[in-house]
């Protein structure tokens, strides 16, 4: 573990290497662009004016319609999901508690996809239901509505049960999977395709307008998530003993419960599900700077957006000409370690 | 000062707390005495604020429970719930730490909460383990850990003399003889320094040596209260904890208990 001294510089290091990531990431690409143009074009005017020269039009779109939008929605996406990840660890008490395994990424899956499919039926007001708003405002209340769900059902008596909020989880993503299957059902194919492809979670398959647009709703949720590390680690001693230090823990619960719920439902309104990002790096970061949320939230956003920017570029870059979609990359990855944190919960007897 | 009135108490047809009435003075460390299932976990969580009486009030220096800001309330009052949950590898000192959290974060006040927290490291030895995981310690010294937090809570600079209030539930638990003797000279000096100290106890002795009264509770209803000198006798221990009881001197006049159990089925004090 990382010296305490040494905390918050650790944070500052991981938001250096977040940003060194994205200026890294926005180099990839089939077609060549230099380091030093991508920095004028990122920096628009003000890059002519320091003499960086005049970007070509062209060069120019890629990066913004493309590569920019893409590298943001990792960025904020994949930061905001191991945030919510490590928030929602915090609101359960226990560090098995994961965005896609308790039913969180359902509610929003299942939000989202009616709006797709609603917005392919209806032709009369497609207008409404096709818009990017819409579809993430639907899927943060599908969140929120789940993460509700499943908190209250594993909470007895102030406790939460953990066995109790891993088969709710099981419960929710089932009765979710079978409501979206129902739309999948009623859907034409090119709605399907669509869904389905969505569901796999993709970086790149977001509109570049709806990602910019998005942007400082991530931004907000993020940092007002970032607040509430103090009654977030006096909730850890027990509800009744954070009463004692003056946290009510109700309406904490509340906040922590709309804020988590809007965060992970608005990544799967524009990237789709993406599972166990929110399990394994919060697990990670604390091994390196304890559990103490103050450290612990920033510092798991910063690995999250690290992890999954680097990620991104594999899914575009290990197979030529093909997109393996993000969802079955971080799979492959959290399944095991989900199970390997599993076991050893279980010896440590918390579950 | 701590005053409870007409305080009632059920769930569903049970009515584990039955009009309690008392007052506590600040300065003295009272001993809360009672069977299994009297209620002394029920009256501390609902004079902590933790469950809402049906009818009564209480009332934390003069001023009624639910007036109180609780970010202001838990600056002079401390409580200990009887069993604590923590699931996160926190070390001793960030655990104690969260004690101070109602405090803030402005610069006096993060010296002060050092100061605090040292002291509280101090009383219930637990420098050593400082630095070591909660999670990795024995039930006891887990109960010093938290006993410590709630101490941190409360705790003040030499010359700040203003009430406080502390409620503590089966503080003794799991403590071995010496820390349950270091604790209960604790109480007893934090009381001195005006301070209410209420604290649920199991063992006759401990109230009879350490504490300046007591109150008793059985079914629900409080059936003695008083200084330990006149209250706390061989009668009432046979009669409402069920033990064949007998008083002994000891050398400073103060009183000291043997007793064994009934041999005949314990017949209920109701």
């Amino acid at each position: 573990m990382i010296p305490k001294q040494y905390r918050r510089s650790f944070v500052a290091i991981l938001l250096l290497a977040t940003l060194a990531c994205s200026f890294a990431a926005l180099n990839f690409g089939s077609i060549d662009i230099p380091p030093g143009e991508i920095l004028s074009i990122c920096l628009g005017s003000l890059g002519s004016l320091l003499g960086l020269g005049d970007p070509a039009p062209e060069k120019a779109s890629i990066i913004f319609q493309l590569r920019l939008p893409r590298v943001l929605l990792a960025l904020l996406a994949g930061g905001g999901l191991a945030l919510a990840g490590a928030t929602l660890q915090g609101l359960f008490r226990n560090p098995l508690a994961d965005p896609a395994l308790i039913g969180v990424s359902s509610g929003g899956a299942v939000g989202a996809s009616l709006v797709l499919l609603l917005g392919s039926t209806l032709t009369f007001t497609s207008a409404i239901w096709s818009s990017p708003y819409t579809l993430m405002l639907v899927a943060m209340l599908g969140s929120v509505a789940s993460t509700q769900l499943v908190y209250s059902l594993s909470k007895t008596g102030g406790r939460i049960h953990v066995p109790t909020m891993l088969l709710c989880g099981i419960a929710v993503n089932a009765f979710g999977g079978a409501l979206v299957g129902v739309m999948l059902y009623c859907a034409d194919l090119d709605t399907l395709r669509e869904i389905t492809f969505w569901g796999m979670g993709s970086f790149s398959r977001a509109p570049h307008l709806a990602v910019f647009a998005a942007s400082p709703l991530f931004l907000l949720l993020i940092l007002l998530l970032l607040r509430q590390c103090h009654p977030l680690n006096v909730l850890l001693l027990g509800n009744a003993e954070a009463l004692h230090l003056g946290f009510d823990p109700h309406p904490i619960q509340r906040r922590l419960i709309l804020l988590c719920g809007a965060l992970v439902g608005l990544s799967v309104a524009l990237c789709g599900s993406i599972a166990f990002v929110g399990l394994v790096v919060p697990h990670l970061v604390r091994l390196l700077v304890g559990p103490n949320h103050r450290y612990l939230l920033p510092a798991s956003f910063f690995a999250g957006a690290i992890l999954m920017i680097i990620v991104d570029l594999l899914a575009h870059n290990l197979l030529s000409n093909a997109n393996i979609p993000i969802g079955i990359l971080t799979a492959f990855i959290g399944a095991p370690f989900f199970l390997y944190l599993l076991l050893n919960a279980r010896r440590k007897e918390i579950v | 000062m701590i005053q409870a009135n007409g305080i009632h108490y059920s769930v569903g047809a049970r009515t584990l707390l039955n009009s309690v009435n008392f007052q506590l003075e600040p300065g003295r460390f009272y001993g809360l005495l009672g069977p299994n299932g009297a209620g002394k976990s029920t009256l501390l969580r609902i004079l902590s604020g933790e469950l809402k009486a049906q009818t009564g009030t209480v009332s934390i220096n003069g001023r009624k429970l639910s007036d109180w800001p609780l970010n202001e309330l838990a600056q002079i009052r401390g409580a200990l719930p009887q069993r604590a949950e923590l699931s996160f590898e926190y070390t001793v000192e960030e655990v104690i730490a969260l004690g101070r959290s109602p405090f803030g974060t402005a610069p006096n006040e993060a010296t002060k909460g050092t100061q605090a927290i040292e002291a509280s490291l101090e009383a219930f030895q637990l420098q050593t383990l400082r630095e070591r995981s909660y999670l990795n310690l024995s039930g006891g010294e887990q109960q010093r850990v938290q006993l410590a937090r709630v101490f941190a809570q409360i705790w003040r600079e030499a010359d700040d003399d203003s009430p406080r209030c502390l409620l503590l539930d089966e503080p003794t638990t799991s403590l071995d003889l010496s820390h349950q003797q270091q604790l209960l000279q604790l109480l007893r000096e934090t009381a001195r320094r005006n301070t209410t100290v209420l604290a649920a106890l199991h063992d006759p002795n401990q109230v009879a040596a350490h504490a300046d009264a007591l109150l008793v509770l059985c079914g629900g209803k409080l059936v003695a209260e008083g200084d330990v000198e006149t209250v706390l006798n061989d009668t009432l221990l046979e009669r409402y904890f069920c033990v064949e009881a007998e008083t002994l001197r000891t050398a400073q006049n103060g009183k000291s208990f043997s007793f064994r159990a009934h041999r005949s089925p314990p017949h209920s004090a109701q």
